[in-house]
Parts: structure tokens; C-alpha cells; sequence
């Protein structure tokens, strides 16, 4: 079954993915598809989803993650929080990240 | 391109312009028919017995023929091209009214002692007789068989296959006489009569059912299987139906849902063997089933046709790979670099004739055990995969091509091709190429190291990388046997 994306949980990184920087540039590269095989392409994130990727280390709450990133980036909490949750919602389904223990 | 899309782009070359006719499965209902499999696999798993890397699979024994086969040692003689039956799944062309003459792996051998000369010399252990219907050569058979004997006595097992129409008591006589070990029915040719199978069981020491696993039937196959366990039916053999140019219309009208495997195999074949395996456990039948897929087919058989050559045509600069290919590995680099790697190469303990330097080409061919004393950090590496052929005739063309004399007036030869080569200039590719293959390093691990190591220094070399890796992966179809049952797609 699958488990609701709450801005109460806490996501990790799996390891089922690689994260490599090109310059500007950064990228995830899934390591392996849910069937297997090797056709996954590399993810390429902008600034702001680099940003949230690199939050997302399992320490912390979807919702404090937020609150840390809205003032960085000068942005309104609930927007953040509305960005983050498509975007974890779309790394969850390529199985990039985990739900952390601390949730 | 990874392997995946070039055992698509196989069969689409297989299937030509019939390809957009045939029905395939989309990603979602391969993964859904993917896991419909393992759930029928986990119901029998604890029940069935696996070999050859779990390429066959089912209850009870395998029968000797068929561990030859797994083996490598088995040879099929084609004894004739003509059948009494008309079988929509049968894979030959059956609108050629004339009769072919014994075949086996392209070879002729319409002469008994030329073929026992054959399976002397190449160490065969077992050897089967198949058509067309093999009972209509029923006098040529006993001749080949006595002669086998005659040559090769006890040690090499002997079968043979037939539709059951020909059959009477007293050819099997004849044949048990002669020395057969074992005989196979296809009952799916006779209606699932198994009138000739009775017969057998009272003079032939193996009797065998081997028929392909055709979804229709499954009804009508259950009702049989109490009673072949009855009448002492030794093993049933289940064959995955598989599309040949001459059968694959007939697959598309019973509509067929066809798999990118070389040979084509159809994916409701396989799960009617499944589901026919786990009646006979469920029922506590004690039926012994050998289910012999596709893929078991192009593993292991094609790879036990390789083992039995590649030697002859295997250079020893050239190495071989876990499922019989002949890999040559070369350096093609600045004559300062080239001197480099001889210079090592002739430092080292390494035999001599373990590189070997083409001046014309400039470049320096070298063993794989060698990989070691060059720099992989600094350069590519380009490798070559060969493939052993049987041929009638010297190909003049060819210098690799070996003359075996067979006796005074039969020889054959043995050819090489190349059946894929790859350049890998990029040195990260390069190194996971030799700790995936040669030092057979785990696979997870050294790809984690090839994405965290592949230089990139712009977005553009992001598409390289892919590339490359896709490039590696493509190589296990040369590398690596597999095991397990095929993937679908």
C-alpha cells in the first residue's frame, strides 16, 4: 500500500541513487529501475530542487525543510511547502528517496 | 544501447515486417505479467528443483538426455525433414515436399559411420533422433544406432522422438534392440493419444512426454497427467512454444502474445508450463516435469555448442568468456604507448604467446590475464566477441577457418565470427569493463564507482556516460550466461 506524502514525515536519499555535480549542473542517477533494468535516465535538477534534495538527509521534517528553504530562497512557506511535496512525491515514485526512520 | 533494446531491435529483425502485427507486451503489462509469473514461481518454489542456473525448473528428475544437453555434450540428428502430422506450432517448413537427408548443426551426415566419427572426436555422451517424424527412417535409425553402439558402446545415451503414428511393437523391439535408452511422444501431434505411449512403456526402459506447452490444451493435458503417471510415463518435458518464420502466423491468430528473446517465445506458454507444473504438486500427481524454456535453449544449449569448438578456433592471445564466446581484447594507441605495454607484457612471467603485436594494424592483441600490467586509468581498450561455426566447406576468405578430419573421406571445419565488438576510450568504462567481466566484481558496486568516477565536465558528456553504460550493459549478451527464467518484454 502506498503511504501518504505528509509534510510531517522525514525522506532520505536511497540507495538506489547517485547524485553527481556538473558545473552549474547537478543530477541524480538511479541506479536501478523497480523492474530491474538500466533505463533510467539521469534526473537533472535545477536550483531550487537541488536544494531540496540536499535537504532531504532524514534529519528533518518535510515542514522544517521547508521553512529553512522558503527563507533562503525568499519565497512564501506555503509555496515551498507545496513545491516540496509534488517534488518528493515525484522522487518517491522513481524510488530515489525513502521514507527516514525518524518520521 | 543496453541489452534490453538490442534483444529488441534482434527481434525485430527476426520477425521483419510481421513485427507491428505481433502482439507485444507494453511496459505495464510486462511488469503486471512479470509479477503474475513470480507469484505462480513462489506457489511451486519450495516443491520444484532447479538446474542450470535455474534456466529448467519443475518437480522430480531430468531425465539423462536431458542433463547432456545442459551438459553440452548432446547431439540432434536430423534424420528427416518429412512428418506424418501438420502441427500448427511446428517450427519447420512444412510446404518443402522433398525430403531432407540427416542434418545436425548444418552438417550433412547421411553416412552412419561419418556421424559416429563426429560424436567420437567431439566427445558427444548423449544423442537424440528427431525429424520431421523420425519412425518413417525407422531402418536408417537402427543402422545409425547399432553403428553408435557398435563404436562408442554404453557410454553414450541414446533417444529418440516421434509423434506416435508409426509406432508398433515390434520397431520398438528393434530400437531397444539396437540399444535406445529412451524414447519421447509428442502427444500434442496425436490429440493427446497416449495409445503409443502404453505401447512403449512395456519394451522401452525411458519413456518420455515431450510436447510444447500450448495454453488451449491446458484442460485437456490435465486430464492426461494421472494418467501417464499410471502407465509409468517417466518425465514430462514441457517446451515454451516459440515463432519460426513457418509457425508465427498461427501464433498471431490464436493471438499469442509474443516475447523479445531470440527465438521469439510465447509468454502464455510459459505460464501454462508453470500452471500445469503446479497442478501435478498440488494434486500430489509425482509426475516428474522438465520445464524447458526459451531462454534455457539460447543459454545453454548454443552455449554448449561453442564450449565443444571455440578451442579449435581460440587463439592463445584470446580469452573466453562464462558462456563460451572467444574475447580478444586490443590496445590501438601512439607507438610510444603500444611500446609501453610490450614492454611490460615482455617483463612480466606472461607466456609469450600471450600478445601478440599486428604491425599492420598497430595493434597490440593481448590475453586477458595481461590486463593487469597496463594502465587502465589512462587508456581504452577495445574487445572483440567471436562466435565457433561448423561449415561443410573451407571459406578461402577466411584464415580462421580449421580443417577436422573426420576419416579418409569426410572432414568438416570450423569457422569463427564476430558476432560483436566495442570501444571503450573513456578509462572508467574501460576499468568497470574488467572488474565486471574478468574479475567478475559485484555488479551493483562497480556501476555505483563507474557514475561517481566517470568524468564530466559539461552537461554533454552526461549523454557519454549513458552511452558507455548502456555500452557494458549490452556486453553481458556475450559475458554472462544468466540465470533464472528469461525477463519479459
Amino acid at each position: 500500500m502506498k503511504s501518504e506524502v505528509t509534510l510531517e514525515k522525514h525522506y532520505a536519499a536511497s540507495r538506489v541513487a547517485i547524485a553527481r555535480e556538473i558545473g552549474d549542473e547537478f543530477m541524480i542517477i538511479p541506479l536501478e529501475t523497480s523492474a530491474g533494468g538500466v533505463d533510467n535516465e539521469p534526473y537533472i535538477l535545477n536550483r531550487t530542487g537541488r536544494a531540496i534534495w540536499q535537504g532531504l538527509d532524514g534529519s528533518k521534517s518535510l515542514k522544517d525543510t521547508a521553512a529553512e528553504l522558503a527563507v533562503r530562497f525568499d519565497v512564501p512557506v506555503k509555496t515551498m511547502e507545496q513545491d516540496m511535496l509534488e517534488f518528493v512525491k515525484k522522487l518517491l515514485k522513481m524510488n530515489l528517496i525513502v521514507e527516514a526512520p525518524g518520521s | 544501447m543496453t541489452k534490453k533494446g538490442h534483444d529488441i531491435q534482434k527481434a525485430r529483425e527476426e520477425t521483419g515486417w510481421a513485427y507491428c502485427d505481433m502482439k507485444w507486451l507494453s511496459e505495464g503489462e510486462a511488469r503486471r505479467a512479470a509479477l503474475k509469473r513470480d507469484t505462480l514461481l513462489q506457489s511451486i518454489s519450495d516443491k520444484i528443483k532447479s538446474y542450470f542456473k535455474g534456466n529448467k525448473i519443475g518437480p522430480g528428475r531430468l531425465s539423462p538426455g536431458c542433463m547432456t544437453c545442459g551438459l553440452g555434450t548432446w547431439s540432434c540428428l536430423f534424420i528427416c525433414s518429412a512428418c506424418t502430422a501438420n502441427c500448427f506450432f511446428c517450427p519447420q517448413d512444412r510446404k518443402k515436399k522433398k525430403d531432407r537427408p540427416p542434418t545436425e548443426s548444418g552438417l550433412l551426415f547421411d553416412n552412419p559411420r561419418d556421424y559416429v566419427d563426429y560424436l567420437e572426436r567431439f566427445k558427444f555422451r548423449g544423442v537424440s533422433f528427431s525429424g520431421g517424424e523420425p519412425f518413417l527412417k525407422h531402418k536408417k535409425i537402427l543402422d545409425y544406432i547399432r553403428k553408435i553402439r557398435e563404436r562408442l558402446g554404453e557410454g553414450i545415451y541414446i533417444w529418440m522422438y516421434t509423434n506416435g503414428d508409426l509406432v508398433d511393437k515390434g520397431k520398438l523391439i528393434a530400437l531397444k534392440e539396437a540399444g535406445l535408452n529412451e524414447i519421447r511422444f509428442d502427444i500434442a501431434a496425436s490429440h493427446y493419444d497416449l495409445k503409443a505411449v502404453g505401447m512403449s512403456r512395456d519394451v522401452i526402459d525411458r519413456v518420455t512426454v515431450e510436447i510444447p506447452a500450448i495454453p488451449e490444451d491446458y484442460s485437456v493435458l490435465k486430464k492426461c497427467l494421472p494418467r501417464m503417471k499410471a502407465m509409468g510415463v517417466d518425465h514430462l518435458n514441457l517446451h515454451q512454444l516459440m515463432a519460426s518464420p513457418y509457425c508465427y502466423k498461427n501464433f498471431m491468430d490464436r493471438r499469442y502474445t509474443f516475447l523479445h528473446q531470440a527465438n521469439i517465445p510465447v509468454l502464455e506458454s510459459e505460464m501454462t508450463a508453470l500452471r500445469v507444473i503446479k497442478h501435478v504438486l498440488d494434486h500430489d500427481i509425482g509426475l516428474s516435469i522438465n520445464y524447458c524454456s526459451t531462454i534455457y535453449k539460447n543459454r545453454f544449449q548454443k552455449t554448449g555448442y561453442r564450449k565443444r569448438f571455440e578451442s579449435l578456433v581460440r587463439k592463445p592471445h584470446e580469452g573466453l568468456t562464462e558462456s563460451a564466446f572467444i574475447r580478444r581484447l586490443a590496445f590501438r594507441g601512439s607507438p610510444v604507448e603500444t611500446r609501453k605495454f610490450l614492454k611490460a607484457f615482455e617483463e612480466s612471467d606472461a607466456h609469450r604467446d600471450l600478445w601478440f603485436f599486428d604491425k599492420e594494424k598497430g595493434e597490440l592483441l593481448f590475453h586477458d590475464s595481461l590486463l593487469n600490467l597496463i594502465d587502465l586509468d589512462r587508456q581504452g581498450l577495445s574487445v572483440s566477441y567471436f562466435s565457433p561455426q561448423l561449415a561443410e566447406t573451407h571459406d578461402t576468405k577466411s584464415d580462421n577457418s580449421k580443417e577436422i578430419v573426420l576419416n579418409s573421406r569426410r572432414s568438416i571445419f570450423v569457422q569463427r565470427k564476430c558476432v560483436h565488438e566495442t570501444k571503450m576510450d573513456n578509462p572508467v568504462t574501460a576499468k568497470s569493463f574488467q572488474e565486471l567481466f574478468l574479475e567478475k566484481k559485484n555488479a551493483d558496486d562497480v556501476m555505483k564507482s563507474f557514475y561517481r568516477n566517470y568524468e564530466l565536465r559539461a552537461k554533454s558528456d552526461i549523454h557519454e556516460m549513458m552511452s558507455d553504460r548502456d555500452r557494458l550493459d549490452l556486453l553481458k549478451a556475450w559475458e554472462i550466461t544468466g540465470s533464472g527464467l528469461g525477463e519479459i518484454y
